[in-house]
């Protein structure tokens, strides 16, 4: 909770990236949702747990996510599984944010300088 | 967080911010599940010899009112009036109870020229009051009554739901019917009889205008007073009705 007080603007709207991308490769409740990514990440990305299901909810509520109340391991949860929509979205973002990551490491790692207008 | 009363503490902070009832329900429901989750997390790792605190793992959830201004602030965000209720629930108001009126105006039209192209003349103006039928009369006087109150309880109505489905608390549905009710409560309205064919009107004037200027303005305070404190009195019923009315759980807590 603590790395998600001090978690810099830039990485706005990463979570939503982070559960499209893992729900597309299987159906997950909240918990495990949590899990995967801090293991996917290897705990880079660590927030209040309690907040992803505020951005499921959103993610369903713009038709992205599909949920059902299912038994898994002999207790009952809500699995969330990505839609149609959903993989469209994830698509267009994953490429958005592969064209920023690229801009941003060219500028941060050194590229071609403009000429200055004034020498 | 390790205290399961604070789920409830939640539970009754969200519905007090205006959320509705079902989706607090749900979301209560799935931290619930998540948190027990956390525990048999920790107790397998103390099980196998591993060191976990009760401590942290409360804490893993995160801090309560973070997370209750995180939900509630999603769950408006989901909406364009949940994240504009100023221009919602204030600005709009008065335009829409005015497109409201044109509303019904246009319906009365249509229904008479649908009367007309079928037969049924509602309102036979080339006789007097006297001559008309019992349906006419029931007509002329629905339509009059129905322009006086339709549009301001539609709108009413209408903005309570708004901000159910926004989850925008009772002060934003008081702040827009009390908007409606303030407009309704000064549109004057008058109607006068045909006592000889050609001589009935219907005239809808704001403050008293354009009746004083021709000298037939009568100001009723009853009427004026029930056009203003309907819309009101649905905001105040939507929100004694609401979950989060303080009051209400005041009393029957």
């Amino acid at each position: 909770m603590n790395k998600q007080r001090n978690k810099p603007d830039f990485l706005n709207g990463v979570p939503e990236l982070l559960i499209l991308r893992l729900l597309s490769r299987q159906p997950m409740y909240g918990y495990e949702i949590v899990q995967a990514i801090r293991q996917s990440t290897e705990q880079t990305l660590d927030f209040g747990e309690g907040c992803v299901y505020p951005i499921l909810h959103r993610l369903e509520a713009h038709r992205l996510l599909a949920s059902r109340r299912e038994v898994v391991n002999g207790r009952s949860r809500v699995v969330y599984r990505v839609t149609g929509k959903g993989s469209n979205k994830l698509a267009e973002s994953v490429a958005t944010w592969q064209q920023v990551v690229q801009a941003v490491n060219h500028v941060l790692h050194g590229g071609c300088h403009a000429q200055p207008a004034v020498s | 967080m390790h205290n399961p009363l604070s789920l409830e503490s939640m539970s009754i902070e969200l519905v007090r911010k205006g959320l509705p009832s079902k989706y607090v329900q749900r979301v209560v429901q799935e931290l619930a599940d998540h948190q027990q989750d956390i525990e048999d997390e920790g107790l397998g790792i103390r099980t196998s010899g591993g060191s976990s605190s009760p401590t942290r793992e409360a804490d893993r959830l995160g801090d309560p009112h973070s997370l209750v201004n995180a939900i509630v602030s999603t769950y408006r965000a989901r909406t364009f009036w949940g994240r504009h209720p100023w221009l919602t629930f204030v600005i709009a108001p008065i335009p829409v109870v005015i497109l409201s009126f044109i509303g019904v105006i246009l319906l009365a039209v249509l229904m008479e020229r649908a009367g007309d192209c079928i037969g049924i003349g509602m309102w036979p103006e080339h006789k007097p009051i006297s001559e008309w039928p019992v349906f006419s009369v029931w007509c002329l006087l629905s339509f009059y009554y129905g322009l006086m109150f339709a549009p301001s309880v539609l709108v009413s109505v209408s903005l309570c739901r708004l901000a159910a489905r926004a989850g925008r608390g009772y002060r934003w549905v008081l702040a827009g019917c009390l908007m409606v009710g303030l407009f309704a409560g000064s549109v004057c309205y008058r109607c006068v009889l045909p006592a000889t064919p050609g001589t009935g009107s219907i005239m809808i004037g704001w403050m008293g205008y354009p009746m004083r200027e021709i000298g037939v303005f009568h100001f009723s305070l009853v009427q004026q007073a029930v056009q203003g404190v309907g819309p009101v009195a649905i905001g105040l019923v939507a929100t004694w009705w609401s979950q989060g009315c303080p009051l209400r759980r005041e009393l029957t807590a």
